[in-house]
């Protein structure tokens, strides 16, 4: 064995805190006489942090696989939620009924319409197109995978968790569902930031974040500034021409 | 099968035994997790999934050599840890959005650590396989040369450990071609 190979040995046994005390001495007068051998130790912090994290990753992805496969779970009720729950729905159903029938009245009166009602009319969440269940052979699950797996599942704050760690990355696709994310959980003034950025420079979601830009601002009441993109989409050939031209017959 | 001899199984590296655990309490923990913590299924999971990582961590770690209790109530009293400490870190982070100080040096010595790691990690990706197969199963799985040395064909313990102090200097090199490519240099 050289003394390079014994130096990392010794190295790895201190991180691994099973030196013996003749090795500890060893290390520390290393540590204290040898540059190149700090510099060795920090290194091999960094490269079994780094092991380690890849192995964990690899872990967890196995156990996210093996969880797609598995029956969905629904959350638990206690009798007084469910009780309560169902006395929601029933009022929702109701309150439903009522709504379609102003709704329908309204249709025939374009001018009376709130915006709050186009909002909810034709917000939509964007699909992602990650799927778990088309995925059960394929190990090499990333970060982004996992990330928008939560975004489709409809955990818009577990998504925002996620995204928001890979958004340093300047992937305009990370971009658009962090922004579609903070959509989806309520977050209006975050998901307009974030659709600005990402029509700061052309690409693929380039008409999407123009149609969710143009729906936060109808939410917010921000009318003018709602029109004005929903009148550009409304005057070239893309998937939201023609909702785009109704909004804007609703929204006079 | 008792709980010992499970356990005993995951320390040998036996993968079907943790992911009988992992479905044998999911359903449970799950349920649990929801309705006494109010966290959406999705986040259950997450923490489910957590939770039995570090399981599996402790076991070969041998932090955890033997249950005294049963696999349930260890992964409760995990879930419960992280889900705190998850809170703790969101309130953190709150408070840091609504903080006007200025950066402290702190945050810049963290960003640091973080892209460190980061090109640790993707040192690894280019060194590829087999040394990062080999180099995982010791680090992470705890595996000894003898057993390395059967799950990857290597004739012997002696020839697994030059192997892995092969891949090591492969690593170091690609790690530090990394941080010349970004300018990073470790010790100033």
């Amino acid at each position: 064995m050289n003394n390079e190979q014994h130096q990392l040995e010794l190295i790895e046994k201190y991180i691994s805190q099973c030196t013996t005390k003749e090795e500890t001495v060893e290390f520390e007068r290393l540590m204290s006489d040898d540059k190149s051998f700090g510099k060795s130790y920090e290194e091999m912090k960094l490269l079994v942090t780094g092991i380690e994290n890849s192995a964990r990753q690899s872990l967890w992805n196995d156990l996210k696989i093996l969880d797609a496969t598995l029956p969905e779970i629904k959350p638990k009720q206690d009798k007084a939620t469910h009780g309560k729950t169902l006395w929601i729905k029933v009022s929702f159903a109701i309150a439903a009924s009522v709504a379609g029938i102003i709704f329908v009245i309204n249709l025939l009166t374009p001018a009376g319409v709130s915006n709050g009602e186009i909002y909810n009319r034709y917000y939509q969440p964007y699909g992602s197109l990650v799927d778990a269940n088309n995925r059960s052979n394929d190990k090499s699950v990333t970060a982004k995978d996992e990330a928008l797996l939560l975004y489709t599942r409809g955990n818009y704050s577990g998504a925002i968790q996620k995204l928001s760690l890979l958004n340093k990355a300047e992937d305009v696709e990370i971009e658009f569902y962090l922004a579609s994310a903070y959509m989806g959980n309520g977050q209006l003034k975050d998901a307009e930031d974030k659709f600005k950025q990402v029509l700061t420079h052309e690409s693929l979601f380039t008409d999407q974040a123009k149609w969710y830009l143009a729906l936060c601002y109808i939410k917010t009441n921000q009318l003018d500034k709602a029109k004005l993109i929903f009148s550009e989409l409304a005057n070239y050939e893309n998937a939201y021409m023609k909702n785009a031209k109704e909004i804007l017959h609703l929204a006079k | 099968m008792n709980n010992n001899e499970v356990l005993r199984r995951i320390k040998t590296g036996d993968k079907l035994a943790l992911e009988e655990v992992y479905i044998k309490y999911r359903p449970e923990f799950i349920g649990w997790m929801t309705s006494t913590y109010k966290v959406s299924v999705g986040d259950a999971k997450d923490l489910y999934q957590q939770s039995v990582l570090i399981l599996y961590e402790n076991i070969v770690n041998g932090k955890l050599v033997e249950m005294s209790s049963n696999f349930k109530t260890y992964l409760y009293a995990v879930g419960k840890n992280k889900f705190s400490e998850l809170k703790r870190q969101s309130e953190r982070n709150t408070t840091e959005i609504n903080d006007d100080l200025p950066d402290s040096g702190n945050h810049e010595e963290e960003d640091r650590n973080i892209k460190l790691i980061q090109l640790s990690e993707k040192a690894l990706i280019i060194l590829g396989n087999p040394c990062k197969d080999l180099l995982e199963l010791y680090y992470y799985h705890k595996k000894s040369m003898n057993e390395i040395a059967e799950l990857l064909g290597y004739k012997s313990e002696g020839s697994t450990k030059n192997q892995k102090y092969k891949c090591l200097l492969r690593l170091k090199e690609i790690f530090q071609e990394e941080m010349k490519k970004n300018k990073i240099v470790l010790y100033e």
